[in-house]
């Protein structure tokens, strides 16, 4: 209850958040990966699918400093352009999965009973499997492809923002103001949307917030796997997976978009949690 | 009640470090508690009550807060400067403190009896001993069946039960200081008078001293032999429970009791203290009670601080106001 | 007459102990009251009595398992959500715990002007402004407040929204659950003095519900004392503070420490608690309390009878059978 007691300033959460140092950190990189995927047609040197075998498998120098590939494609650029995939679709995916999956575990959480039963079982059936199998088995059934991948992303998602919402959507149903909204005759789905969620969001945005580093971690996987984007495309997994195959020639191949991954989901995962630490500043050791 | 002082505290002054900035929660409190003196800081909301209290058992969290002054001398120490280990001994030894609500001071997961065995082995008495000063400590605060509620956990226990619990394990090593805060604000009002009645008769057993903490004013006139009131961080008026109730001066301890809606006449308009209490972020300049104050004046009030001072010709009874009623 | 409840009951089913085992406990039983119009019913009683209960039945929040309520002469009891919706504009409820009681995302302007939307009060948009600011203004609030957010305002000011929030779609009838027991004394005055000057000068109606005696007293005309889901005692203010019968209304009495040290309280000897609603006594609901009970008084149960004119009580000290 306590929580929702203060609606919370969007500058109160930003400073919040600027005195958190890994927090902080966090929030920087994911800005400058957001930037890097919204300027990439800007600021890539080349274009990311350009073939010049005169420079291939060259290590970093000035004209391409994170070096070449096989086919002589410049790395920088395919770092670039890959942060615009991997964010991309791990934007439409999460954002899917919580409209779908806040709406569902909301419903389930305030109208309860049997739809709670359903809606909820349900979802335990599809949490009880590994999000990455889960993932690959879709795919294995719609194959690859972009769009193919934001679904199967979302199908996993969703029964994960279902339980946030609805446990929230429960918690929340049982303050005064729910009761004061019958009390004047507000109907029930009146209720639910001016009332319930937009008293639910934090958590269900703390949740996106980390999701989207596992999406983007299930994105590189699939890639590496070739089960994710297809080649000339660029994207960090597939990436990897080729330069698996030179690693004994070029093993600086590996390193950049490996180092991309690696960065946004740490950011992503850093902003998360100071997101939560700002939305419930009670629970912060202080 | 004797004259020897048990504890004394000296211009006390503590502000919390918020993010909207810096709470001046105790701007300058002074007050000095007798032996088998029951004294009763009464406020509202904010007058910075509990925190003075707190401050008494060392439980002040630093940061956010600041002690930036005074003493706090009981026993000839100051409380304020022992080590740490020192003072939890003495808060286990010679101050105890019973809360609003007992259950955010009772391990849910433990039996009364593991808890209560606990306190009193961590004082030297052996299982057996402990056992049997447990049970003992039980019946003195009227436990009915003290061997069954020892087998119990708190969550098992009336909210009057709990209290009774906490009252036992607080005495159970006859401090010589027991500090109440708000003890009986979450019971209903006729276990409140039970718990009342008997934190009266164990402070006659055990030669205690009682700060009694609270908002309610009925429980201090009951209770207290000397009533401090608080606004806002400081003292406003001390003195005796009659000086206070029957010739109270100050326009806010006036105010207070006028707003109490009476119990034997009939009243067609409660008198009302206008405004809120101010934020103690920005607290007023002067007094702290002039925005609200009736008798305010312009000049003086908004911009001189009154100081805590014995009023002639009524000795013990102390006021901070320029403009009191009947000054 | 306004307000008349009948036999009222609620029982709810709960979960027993650690195992889970499912009971009954009755927190409402069959209570019956009638509140004239314009006039306030104030119903006190201790944590667990089942006055919030009885509050939340009159306004529909929670379905009665028995007994009637009916309002202006219309049997509610059984009425559907969207039967009952007409009325939800002349019968009221206001809350506690004003922290909780406002929606935090809402401003004020939006908390005000729900009702106005769904009962269609005002047609335009200058309307309703003009309405919610007029409202503020009755309740000692500003046209500034309208952009504000709850969390802005202190205890009192939350409370003084609520107030307006009820007292909008001009109800004929408020239920107000300990409005002020959140409050600080200072607070309250304020608060207890708004409630009454609305009183008159929108003759309302009130069902009163609070554990302090010096607020029921201050704002009610009858009084009724609740304990363990029943009412034991009801009478006019006046002469239930003159001769309480009870001897759980004398032990409540007994009890209020009064603010003034030359009138130190007597307390009885200890009486024990309130027993727990899962294992009731069988008999008179005070029985394990009382210091007059009596043998048959604990297997027999006593009923609300009148001993003078307008006042009721269920005791058998006062049966002459």
């Amino acid at each position: 209850m306590e929580t929702t007691r203060r609606a919370e300033s969007f500058f109160t959460i930003m400073r919040r958040i600027r005195k958190n140092k890994m927090a902080l950190f966090g929030t920087y990189i994911v800005l400058a990966f957001v930037g890097i995927a919204i300027f990439a047609p800007w600021i890539s040197p080349y274009s990311p699918t350009a073939q010049d075998y005169t420079v291939s498998l060259q290590g970093p120098t000035w004209a391409h400093p994170f070096g070449t590939d096989i086919y002589g494609r410049d790395v920088l650029s395919r770092v670039i352009y890959g942060a615009r995939i991997s964010l991309g679709i791990s934007f439409v995916a999460v954002l899917v999965s919580v409209i779908i999956g806040t709406i569902l575990g909301a419903i389930a959480g305030y109208f309860g009973g049997a739809l709670d039963e359903i809606i909820m079982r349900t979802f335990d059936v599809f949490l009880a499997f590994p999000t990455i199998l889960l993932a690959i088995a879709i795919i294995a059934i719609l194959g690859p492809g972009m769009v193919n991948i934001a679904i199967a992303i979302a199908v996993y998602s969703i029964p994960q923002f279902a339980r946030v919402s609805r446990g929230t959507v429960v918690s929340v149903k049982a303050n005064e103001y729910v009761e004061a909204a019958r009390s004047i005759g507000e109907g029930k789905w009146s209720i639910l949307m001016r009332y319930i969620l937009p008293n639910s969001i934090a958590p269900i945005i703390i949740q996106a917030t980390l999701r989207m580093a596992t999406a983007i971690l299930s994105i590189a996987g699939l890639g590496f796997l070739g089960l994710g984007v297809q080649p000339p495309t660029p994207e960090w997994g597939s990436d990897l997976s080729l330069a698996m195959t030179y690693i004994q020639v070029a093993p600086y191949l590996g390193i950049f978009p490996g180092l991309a991954v690696f960065l946004v989901t740490m950011g992503f995962n850093y902003f998360g949690d100071g997101l939560n630490d700002a939305l419930n500043p009670k629970l912060k050791d202080r | 009640m004797n004259d020897e002082v048990i504890l004394s505290v000296r211009n006390l002054k503590i502000h919390f470090d918020t993010e909207e900035g810096e709470v001046k929660a105790i701007e300058n409190v002074n007050y000095d508690l007798r032996k088998n003196e029951t004294l009763g800081i009464v406020g509202e909301t904010g007058s910075g009550k509990s925190v003075s209290a707190y401050a008494v058992m060392g439980l002040i969290p630093q940061p956010p807060g600041r002690i930036l002054g005074g003493e706090i001398i009981f026993k000839e120490k100051d409380l304020l400067k022992v080590k740490k280990d020192e003072m939890r001994k003495i808060r286990g030894n010679e101050i105890a403190m019973i809360f609003q609500e007992p259950m955010t001071s009772l391990n849910p997961v433990f039996t009364i009896e593991e808890q209560m065995l606990d306190i009193l082995r961590a004082h030297g008495f052996s299982k057996k001993d402990a056992r049997l000063k447990s049970i003992e400590a039980l019946e003195k605060v009227k436990m009915p069946d003290p061997k069954l509620v020892l087998k119990k956990y708190p969550h098992e226990l009336s909210g009057g039960m709990r209290q009774r619990v906490m009252i036992a394990m607080a005495l159970s090593c006859e401090p010589s200081l027991l500090i109440a805060d708000e003890p009986t604000t979450a019971l209903d009002v006729t276990v409140q008078a039970q718990i009342l009645k008997l934190l009266k008769r164990m402070q006659e057993e055990y030669n205690m001293s009682v700060l009694l903490i609270t908002h309610d004013l009925g429980v201090v006139a009951q209770n207290c032999d000397s009533i401090a009131v608080m606004y806002a961080g400081n003292i406003v008026e001390y003195g005796s429970a009659e000086q206070i109730f029957e010739r109270g001066m100050h326009p806010y301890t006036k105010g207070l009791l006028k707003a109490i809606p009476p119990l034997e006449e009939k009243t067609e308009k409660l008198n009302v203290i206008p405004g809120v209490v101010p934020n103690l972020i920005y607290p007023p300049q002067g007094c702290r009670f002039h925005p609200r104050c009736g008798r305010a004046t312009r000049g003086k009030c908004d911009v001189e601080i009154p100081t805590l001072e014995e009023i002639k010709d009524d000795p013990g009874h102390k006021l901070a106001c320029f403009n009191p009623y009947g000054g | 007459m306004f307000v008349e409840v009948k036999n009222l009951t609620k029982k709810f089913k709960v979960l027993k102990g650690a195992t889970g085992r499912k009971a009954e406990i009755t927190a409402v039983e069959n209570v019956s009251f009638e509140i004239d119009k314009g006039k306030t019913l104030g119903l006190v009683g201790e944590s667990g009595c089942g006055k919030t209960t009885t509050g939340r039945m009159i306004v529909k929040l929670i379905e009665p398992s028995g007994g009637k309520i009916v309002i202006e002469g219309k049997d509610i009891t059984h009425m559907k959500e969207n039967e009952f919706k007409p009325f939800r504009r002349n019968v009221q409820i206001i809350f506690q715990d004003p922290y909780s009681s406002l929606n935090p995302r809402m401003t004020i302007y939006d908390t005000l002007k729900r009702p106005l939307r769904i009962f269609k009060i005002t047609k335009y948009k200058d309307e309703e402004k003009e309405l919610i600011m007029k409202t503020l203004a009755s309740v000692g609030l500003k046209p500034e407040h309208m952009t504000r957010y709850p969390h802005e305002f202190s205890g009192g000011q939350r409370q003084r929204i609520a107030v307006a929030r009820a007292i909008i779609t001009h109800p004929n009838f408020i239920v107000l659950d300990e409005p002020t027991s959140a409050l600080d004394v200072s607070v309250q005055a304020q608060i207890m003095n708004l409630l009454r000057n609305l009183k008159n000068s929108l003759s309302l109606t009130y069902l009163f519900i609070s554990h302090d005696l010096s607020v029921v007293k201050f704002i009610s005309d009858q009084i009724a004392v609740m304990y363990l889901g029943n009412i034991v005692e009801i009478s006019t203010t006046d002469e239930i503070f003159r001769h309480p019968l009870h001897p759980y209304t004398r032990l409540l009495f007994q009890s209020i420490p009064i603010p003034n040290p030359k009138k130190k309280i007597k307390i009885p000897q200890d009486v024990g608690e309130l027993p727990s609603l899962l294992n009731p006594p069988k008999g008179c609901p005070f029985y394990s309390r009382c210091p007059l009970a009596k043998k048959k008084c604990e297997t027999l149960k006593p009923q609300l009878k009148e001993v003078s004119p307008g006042h009721k009580v269920a005791c058998f000290l006062y049966d002459e059978d």
